[in-house]
């Protein structure tokens, strides 16, 4: 059994010895799903590694050498359509499955609390993340479209059964949302296998076949449109506010960190598969994504609650990142897929901060709190850092992010690009506005409430995720070389691919 | 002569199977409880699917050409076998508040039971239309008697009246079809009129009657009137039965004779199917979201899945056919795991509406956790084996380019998905809240379990193992 498999296993695993254990025994499951989680940190750290040493023989710049895929296993799978069970992964998958570990060890430290019906919690939470394993490490389309799916219900069940607010009308608007995103992915991978009529669903089979330009102007917004309402496009991101204000703390920190960039990962993919479609649409989805980063800060200003200043400012990463890719320049691809990574981390923090300063508080709204940094400095400080990664300062992960998404697409050879990305330079400002104005109402100033200076500060529990998401963003923003290769690589083949459907659109 | 009993071996042992559980209430002193019949209608049906393996279904023709069980038919056999298994189990009498089926009748409840399968059995290897309507007479007529048999219920009586009715319409519109057909080709073989019919408004004609026959049987829209009342009424595993093996005998009859005889039609036949599959889908789906009752919801989730079904049968060749066939094996366990859900509670409790299904994931674990699987493979959730069946109805409309047909069914997919969860929402979700009570543990007997069991599994393999998709995938490139 491959590396790869045994990543996606594991928590599948996991979910069988829980479903098996009594109910009573909640330390015991949360045992369990701390090592299976643990395991797959482990697994994951290795997979990075061994992947950074495969490509540092590599020469320099690696924009023209396309690395092929690594750790593939391939084995046929279902029936005479060519299903295979075939994963393998590029340097992005490999950065989002260490993203999505990541994610998913400090979830379940940030949950350790959890009381209620704690069997069937932890059993559909490592449930869902075999799904996301899966999505990063397929490689057939078909194989990708299940984990897709796998990863996206189970949803339904943890924020309507343990979210708060109104959770019932929440998970069903995310769920049907995002459900109907998949309706249109599940049109565009069927089209593109009869077009590519190559007999298979692997992705880089069918990215060969060409498909033809016709088609792909009609099927690249759809399958865009569908894969851009998990990475939050506007008008498509409604479920995401009240989604990760309803859903409980590990699941919006699992939702908003690693789920969303499925959406980024999957319209990366959909520019490898039609690069002709893509420059047709390129500029649409800049447009459309430039409304995302606004209309996401302009809100977040607005609000009061915790948990939608966290999913709105969500909007607006995750616009950064669609609009990153859809600018089709390589510098801002990186960069697009570096704030993946970045927003990925930071959000976690701010999530798992939100649930446990409301575990203390008893309230998300900022305007009930004030000077909490005098009862609970570990928290105060963890929550500064993951603001101003938020805001992109440099020295944090958001920072080389932005500074490439912005410098690519200020690259692009026309005034209305460049108009685009000045206004979205401009985001910055109105970033800062919020996440500055409720840091310095949550935590400076004298206390509010006489009631919180009984407060304690952060458990070792709560420490642990906390250090290792701070951690990761201050060494992603001022050790960048090692994640800018690992992309590099990997978005070679797609910028071939684009390259070659640039010359043969010129007339 | 002896070799041409062999080959209907499989139904001669099916009628043998019948007289015997007729007799068993006759033959013995006392007043039976039922048991005896029910076990041995299951072990016979158990038996008899095992021996189909051994040379019971023999690929051979028989009665001049009459009479062919092809692989496809095989599978179609071993499906109705399975479903019969399941209801006989389903219809177990044990302790219970309310009478799913009636015990002092069961001899004559399973008997009838049989015969409806030997029915089915002969129609799907009819290869002649007068063989082929004696079949379809032979599924129906006893179904009539299965959902009227709880004789003293008026609600089992009116969905009996119902079902009669249109029975007889739906027949006489497709004996008026298959008669103009005869007219025109002068033989009732269907290999040989197929070869004779050509286009004429007289055609056309024929098939719009025998499709709105079989529309019936399949209960597409616009000819499903008759479904949810029937399906309300009649005892909960019959409605199981009918929603499932009659429905993929429907299925087989439709592809028999729309596929079959009016190939040369060609596109007349794929406008027309798909907009009955549409109509069907999304008719279904759209009243399935408003309703309550379990039985009439299942009834309307079932048009629906009717809809799906015809998108596999746009396409004429072997991958609509492996479509249709895969997809049915998969609805058939995915809904009978759902009904016998619905049978467990509505015998324990005697309540049929989901809302009384309040707190059912805290009460009885395993019955919800077996409800919720069936709910996510109608609705095509992966890893549940209804994902991969939706994926190959969809890659079989995609393969003749019809990619709007895709979209439609993709939409309808998410739209099914919202009433499915509902279902889920009352079982998990929601608590116990002022006028509504969760519901009190239930006692599951092990025929019961048995079902569930079975259906989970199935649910669960036949969508990942490559098996069974291999099976529909080499059966339908040989054909019926």
């Amino acid at each position: 059994m491959g590396l790869l498999t045994t990543i996606i296993l594991i928590p599948l695993l996991a979910v069988f010895v829980i479903v098996l254990l009594p109910d009573r025994q909640k330390q015991a499951i949360k045992w369990v799903a701390l090592a299976a989680t643990g395991i797959d940190l482990g697994l994951s750290i290795y997979l990075l590694v061994d992947y950074l040493h495969l490509i540092s023989g590599l020469p320099g710049s690696g924009t023209s050498t396309a690395l092929s895929l690594q750790y593939v296993e391939r084995h046929v799978w279902l029936g005479r359509l060519g299903i295979e069970y075939f994963l393998g992964v590029d340097g992005i998958s490999v950065l989002m499955i260490f993203l999505t570990a990541v994610v998913i060890f400090c979830g379940v430290c940030a949950s350790w609390k959890h009381e209620y019906r704690t069997k069937e919690f932890f059993a559909f939470l490592l449930l869902l993340v075999t799904g996301v394993f899966g999505v990063f490490a397929a490689h057939d389309l078909f194989l990708f479209f299940l984990f897709y799916e796998v990863a996206v219900l189970p949803m339904y069940v943890l924020i309507g059964l343990w979210g708060t607010g109104p959770k019932e009308y929440s998970a069903m608007k995310l769920t049907l949302m995002l459900m109907g995103g998949s309706a249109l992915i599940v049109v565009g991978i069927l089209v593109l296998y009869f077009q590519a009529g190559v007999g298979s669903f692997s992705m880089s089979a069918i990215a060969q076949a060409k498909i033809p330009a016709s088609t792909q102007a009609w099927l690249f917004p759809i399958m865009f449109f569908g894969f851009g309402t998990l990475g939050g496009l506007w008008p498509f991101h409604t479920w995401s506010p009240d989604g990760h204000a309803s859903a409980p703390t590990a699941v919006s920190m699992l939702h908003a960190g690693v789920l969303m960039k499925l959406g980024g990962y999957g319209c990366l993919k959909t520019i490898y598969l039609m690069p002709e479609g893509a420059l047709m649409w390129g500029t649409f989805f800049m447009v459309l994504t430039t409304v995302n980063i606004f209309y996401g800060a302009l809100v977040a200003i607005q609000k009061t609650d915790l948990k939608y200043i966290t999913a709105y400012s969500s909007v607006s990463h995750c616009g950064l990142v669609l609009f990153g890719l859809g600018t089709l320049n390589a510098t801002a691809m990186q960069g697009a897929v570096v704030q993946m990574f970045a927003h990925g981390l930071m959000t976690a923090l701010f999530f798992a901060l939100i649930g446990m300063i409301y575990g203390r508080t008893h309230t998300r709204y900022i305007t009930e709190m004030g000077g909490l940094f005098k009862v609970m400095p570990f928290l105060g400080v963890a929550y500064m850092v993951g603001g101003f990664a938020g805001l992109g300062l440099p020295g944090l992960a958001g920072f080389i992010a932005e500074v490439q998404v912005f410098i690519g697409a200020f690259a692009l050879n026309s005034i209305g690009h460049r108009l685009l990305t000045i206004l979205v330079a401009a985001s910055v400002v109105t970033t800062a506005v919020y996440i500055l104005r409720f840091l310095t109402r949550m935590f400076y100033g004298p206390l509010q409430n006489p009631e919180h200076a009984k407060l304690t500060d952060a458990t070792f529990v709560e420490r642990v995720p906390l250090t290792i998401l701070v951690f990761l963003l201050a060494f992603a923003g001022m050790f960048p070389g090692w994640m800018i290769r690992l992309i590099e690589y990997s978005l070679a083949p797609v910028m071939a691919n684009l390259e070659q459907a640039r010359l043969a659109m010129l007339p | 002569m002896l070799e041409q009993l062999a080959t209907i071996s499989n139904e001669l042992l099916l009628t043998l199977l019948a007289f015997t559980v007729f007799s068993i209430s006759l033959v013995s002193l006392k007043k039976t409880d039922g048991k005896a019949e029910v076990l041995v209608t299951a072990g016979g049906l158990l038996a008899l699917l095992v021996l189909s393996f051994a040379g019971t279904m023999p690929h051979r023709a028989a009665f001049g050409d009459v009479y062919v069980t092809g692989p496809v038919a095989a599978i179609f056999k071993r499906l109705f076998l399975a479903a019969g298994i399941l209801m006989a189990l389903l219809s177990w009498p044990g302790k219970r508040k309310t009478d799913v089926a009636p015990f002092h009748h069961l001899g004559e409840y399973l008997g009838l039971l049989l015969l409806s399968i030997i029915g089915m059995c002969f129609l799907v290897s009819a290869m002649e239309l007068a063989l082929l309507y004696v079949g379809l007479e032979l599924v129906t007529i006893p179904l009539i008697l299965l959902v009227a048999i709880n004789r003293h219920e008026l609600r089992s009586a009116e969905a009996g009246m119902k079902y009669v009715l249109f029975s007889a319409m739906s027949s006489g519109l497709l004996l008026y079809g298959l008669s103009l057909v005869y007219g025109m080709a002068g033989t009732l073989s269907l290999a040989g009129i197929a070869a004779k019919l050509t286009w004429t408004p007289l055609t056309v004609m024929a098939l719009a009657l025998v499709m709105g026959g079989v529309g019936f049987k399949i209960s597409a829209v616009p000819f499903h009137l008759w479904t949810p009342d029937t399906y309300e009424g009649a005892p909960v595993p019959v409605t199981a039965f009918l929603s499932v093996a009659s429905k993929a005998a429907g299925f087989a009859l439709f592809y028999k004779v729309v596929a079959g005889l009016f190939g040369v039609l060609g596109p007349s036949v794929v406008v027309m199917v798909s907009i009955l599959a549409t109509l069907t889908m999304t008719f279904g789906n759209l009243v399935a979201l408003q309703q309550t009752n379990l039985k009439r919801f299942l009834a309307f989730s079932s048009i629906a899945q009717a809809g799906f079904l015809m998108i596999g049968l746009v396409h004429g060749g072997p991958l609509g056919l492996t479509s249709v066939v895969f997809y049915l094996a998969v609805y058939l366990f995915s809904n009978l795991a759902a009904f016998g859900v619905v049978t467990v509670v509505s015998a324990a409790t005697g309540k049929e509406d989901m809302r009384d299904y309040l707190g059912l994931s805290e009460s009885n674990p395993k019955l919800a956790l077996v409800m919720m699987l069936a709910m996510f493979s109608l609705a095509g959730i992966p890893p549940l084996a209804g994902f991969l069946g939706k994926f190959y109805l969809f890659a079989a409309a995609a393969e003749k380019g019809m990619y709007w047909l895709v979209f439609v069914g993709a939409v309808n997919a998410t739209i099914s998905l919202y009433y499915y969860l509902i279902v889920i929402k009352w079982m998990y979700l929601l608590k116990a809240a002022e006028g509504r009570q969760r519901i009190e543990p239930i006692e599951v007997s092990w025929a019961s379990w048995v079902v569930l069991g079975v259906s989970t599994v199935a649910m669960i393999v036949i969508g990942i193992l490559p098996q069974f998709i291999h099976w529909a995938e080499v059966a339908a490139s040989s054909g019926f």
